[in-house]
């Protein structure tokens, strides 16, 4: 039951806020944005990992908060997401296929100036900061939710370069830090320092709200689905500043309220983090669910049963990126083997091996 | 019109919200600072200290950027309602007398709620306001209308046979909401050229009650005779409107109909008291001197929310050369959602646009909308190569979960003709999705938004049978022309804020995470 550093990778002095993975057949890509401005690529490869890109910092005056590979592309191609405090979204895309068979040598990690994924286009609507972007899992729909308490819905084409709103919803009373779709369905849940997680589905021509969970007793920072074809086995975990982990279960529909659905807390994960808890991430391979918060530790929790609500902390991390906060973790996949990847405010990309 | 302060609004709003009015803020450079709201502020460059003046906002400020608009209703709510007129009512002098104005969308709201047909619910509420407060005038807002809509034809043909028209063809823009008008003004001033500048029917009504009055009452030994306007209209825009330095004289004060309810309960009357037999004439009675009695409780044909853009299609389809009339047709294309639709007027034997006005509502497809206008830029060339976006939602569909490729969604729509409302001339613009009757001062009681926009659309579905219609194109069939003037024009006066400075943007600490 341990957690090892494989490697850690300091990228920049500035905060590293969010972290986004892809696999692509030359390639295990994790985009990283940071407070510098600058989005990173690394490419993650179990012999050693590389600076594949580094985006053209001039194109956000601000920091760039939040990352995201769009799902379901041409396999030749793949498109990235980025929110930023400027109050924009910028979209970058790169063609792949000339990539496929690729010198392994290990380059210079130097790229200055030297930049190969596109800009494709810039969202422009929300009023202030971006805090989160998130792709729809057929890659046609990009959530953004922002300070400015509204959570953003767009739509877009084939190749990614024009969107169009399809609905701003507004029913967050604060800050919206969190957006995130449900892996298999177009389900979105974002989450808020108004201490609720709202989820929204299409119904007629618009979105809709379709339930508020409410629990938390401060904000809600993250919240990731569980991976499931099951269309009425739906659950969600949550993190938040009063430094729990919820889960959530998904009921029913609510019959007497059209469109609305009824879900229920079915469980409060054994404490770990004494401060605020930054980010969750829910494993679609091993269905642990790893947790990172301000207090520097990176938690990994498992159920004793698939389903049954009763889960133990298999393992943590205390101190993962030094004093600093650790703000975002995720699961990868690289090349068969599940591997973690966190980002903290030291600027630094940790990838960490685990054995429970 | 109380003006709010910003104490009030720190209330509902993080007073780190930068807000878009523009400030005068004289100030150098900016090191490290403690601003007059008491908070930390990071500046980009080295520099002086320096206080920075503190921000007054007022109510017509507040309605530009949206992120206050929920917070800044609520206010109004509090400090804007009935209490306002109920003031003014017992203030007043002896001279100074009452009108009362109504919109359609309101009278329909309101008869709903008290379980009345609406000509028995106009004559409650018209004797309501009589027996109350003495009022001298009670009318609907259709002749104020129909004037309007008789301006916004002449504007946009005279606008179409000008040199602005060959430099900037892009589609001109319903200037009746005043909600959009706002937001264009201050967040986006190049769109304001595309504001077609006519007064909406509220303003126009009041216009012609003072008039009127005026005519009637003002000689040469009353000239201290007066007239308040008070103004029942379907949201809170509208109180922003009748409050715009270019609406002096006017409008007084408008108010809600939830408010009106409010204002009923705290004076402890019962709306169904003041019910009188349907063959009073009581609406005769109250109605302004040289008006068609009949004619300003009628609406006309178009959207509910003033059908500016039909009546404009419908006036170009008139004006035809009889051989291409014959050959004419009036569509109504359907949209991307339920809140676009365009009145196109063709050729049938060639299938060619003659004429195209559209309608648009909903922050979503204003959005849209500005962005795609402001892209376009005058000349109608765009700054980026447009793609068509090739995967249309399918309208009906709201479990559509399945991954969709262009060519599944778009098969269902084969032989069906889209709404293209940015080639239109003119775009009718609501900021609330589906237009007046969705009006957040109206009386809808359902508590889920599902609900909600079901009552909405069966208010729809009712609106234009539950009261008479007229033409307003055809000015023979008022018999009011003796009190308008042909050739008086009702026009706003717009002010576009300017660019703001986006460096200066103030970074306070608490929000960057």
């Amino acid at each position: 039951m341990s957690i090892t550093l494989a490697k850690g990778i300091k990228l920049q002095n500035d905060k590293t806020w969010s972290l986004d993975y892809k696999r692509t057949p030359y390639a295990n890509l994790l985009a990283v944005a940071s407070t510098d401005r600058k989005i990173k690529i690394l490419n993650i490869k179990p012999n050693g990992t590389k600076l594949e890109d580094v985006l053209d910092g001039t194109v956000h005056r601000k920091a760039v908060r939040s990352v995201a590979w769009r799902p379901n592309t041409d396999i030749n191609t793949v498109t990235l997401a980025a929110g930023s405090f400027d109050a924009t979204v910028s979209i970058w895309t790169k063609d792949i296929a000339s990539h496929v068979a690729e010198d392994e040598e290990e380059e210079d990690t130097d790229m200055a100036g030297e930049s190969e994924m596109d800009l494709l286009a810039i969202i422009e609507g929300h009023e202030n900061e971006v805090k989160c972007v998130a792709w729809s899992q057929d890659g046609m729909l990009l959530a953004t939710c922002s300070r400015d308490k509204s959570v953003w819905i767009w739509e877009t084409d084939e190749m990614g370069e024009e969107y169009e709103c399809v609905s701003v919803l507004q029913e967050h009373s604060q800050d919206v830090k969190h957006v995130v779709w449900h892996p298999t369905m177009n389900l979105l849940a974002s989450s808020s320092y108004d201490d609720t997680i709202r989820l929204w589905k299409e119904y007629d021509d618009d979105w809709e709200c379709v339930a508020v969970l409410t629990g938390h007793e401060g904000t809600v920072w993250s919240s990731d689905f569980e991976a499931s074809d099951n269309k009425l086995d739906i659950r969600l975990a949550s993190v938040s500043d009063d430094s729990a982990v919820r889960i959530w279960k998904y009921i029913e529909e609510d019959d007497e309220n059209d469109g609305q659905q009824v879900w229920i807390c079915q469980s409060i994960l054994p404490k770990v983090h004494h401060n605020q808890v930054y980010s969750v991430a829910w494993s679609p391979k091993s269905g642990l669910i790893a947790t990172s918060g301000s207090d520097g530790t990176l938690a990994l929790y498992k159920e004793t049963e698939k389903g049954s609500g009763t889960w133990e902390v298999v393992a943590q991390k205390e101190l993962c990126h030094g004093v600093y906060e650790v703000n975002i973790v995720k699961w990868i996949d690289v090349d068969g083997q599940e591997l973690l990847a966190t980002g903290g405010d030291d600027g630094s990309v940790n990838i960490w091996n685990f054995k429970i | 019109m109380s003006l709010l302060s910003e104490e009030d609004l720190n209330d509902f709003i993080s007073p780190a919200l930068a807000c878009t009015k523009p400030t005068e803020i004289k100030r150098t450079k900016v090191k490290s600072n403690v601003n007059a709201l008491g908070e930390y502020e990071v500046g980009v460059d080295d520099g002086e200290d320096e206080m920075l003046e503190k921000v007054t906002i007022t109510l017509s400020d507040c309605l530009a950027c949206s992120g206050c608009i929920t917070s800044s209703e609520e206010i109004m709510l509090q400090q804007q309602s009935h209490g306002v007129f109920l003031k003014a009512m017992s203030n007043r002098e002896a001279n100074t007398k009452l009108a009362v104005s109504i919109s359609p969308q309101c009278r329909l709201s309101m008869a709903t709620y008290y379980g009345m047909e609406i000509s028995d619910f106009d004559k409650c509420f018209a004797n309501f306001f009589q027996k109350k407060f003495n009022a001298k005038y009670v009318v609907g807002t259709q002749l104020g209308r129909n004037v309007s809509i008789q301006q916004v034809v002449k504007k946009l043909s005279e606008w179409k046979q000008s040199k602005e028209y060959e430099k900037d063809s892009r589609p001109r823009l319903s200037a009746a909401d005043p909600g959009f008008v706002i937001y264009t003004e201050k967040t986006k001033p190049d769109l304001v050229p595309l504001l077609l500048n006519v007064k909406s029917p509220q303003q126009i009504t009041g216009a012609l009650l003072h008039e009127t009055f005026d005519k009637h009452y003002k000689t040469e030994t009353k000239t201290e005779e007066k007239l308040y306007v008070l103004g029942v209209m379907a949201c809170f825009d509208k109180k922003l409107e009748a409050s715009r330095p270019d609406s002096a004289g006017e409008v007084d004060c408008v108010i809600t109909p939830k408010e009106f309810v409010a204002m009923l309960s705290e004076l402890n009357e019962s709306f169904y008291q003041y019910k009188v037999s349907s063959s009073d004439d009581i609406l005769k009675d109250l109605c302004p001197e040289g008006w068609d009695p009949e004619l300003h409780w009628c609406i006309n044909h178009g959207s509910s929310s003033g059908g500016f853009a039909y009546q404009y299609i419908v006036w170009r389809q008139r004006t035809l050369p009889d051989e291409l009339a014959k050959n004419s047709k009036i569509m109504k294309l359907l949209g991307k959602n339920n809140n676009i639709c365009e009145h196109r007027l063709i050729n049938v034997k060639t299938g060619e646009t003659i004429a195209s006005a559209s309608e648009l509502s909903g922050f979503r497809n204003i959005q849209n909308m500005v962005r795609h206008l402001s892209r376009s830029g005058p000349n109608g060339s765009s700054a980026f190569p447009k793609r068509r976006v090739q995967s249309l939602r399918k309208r009906q569909s709201s479990t559509n979960t399945a991954s969709s490729t262009a060519t599944t969604t778009t098969a269902g729509r084969l032989g069906t003709l889209v709404a293209q409302p940015y080639s239109s001339e003119f775009i009718e613009v609501n900021a609330a999705p589906g237009g007046c009757l969705n009006g957040s001062g109206l009386l809808n009681e359902e508590q889920s938004t599902v609900r909600k926009r079901q009552f909405t659309q069966q208010l729809e579905e009712r609106f234009h049978s539950s009261f008479t219609m007229v033409d307003p194109l055809d000015t023979t069939q008022w018999s009011t022309t003796e009190i308008i003037e042909p050739e008086k024009l009702y026009e706003y006066t717009f002010h576009a804020a300017q660019p703001q400075d986006k460096q200066k943007d103030i970074v306070t600490v608490g929000n960057t995470w």
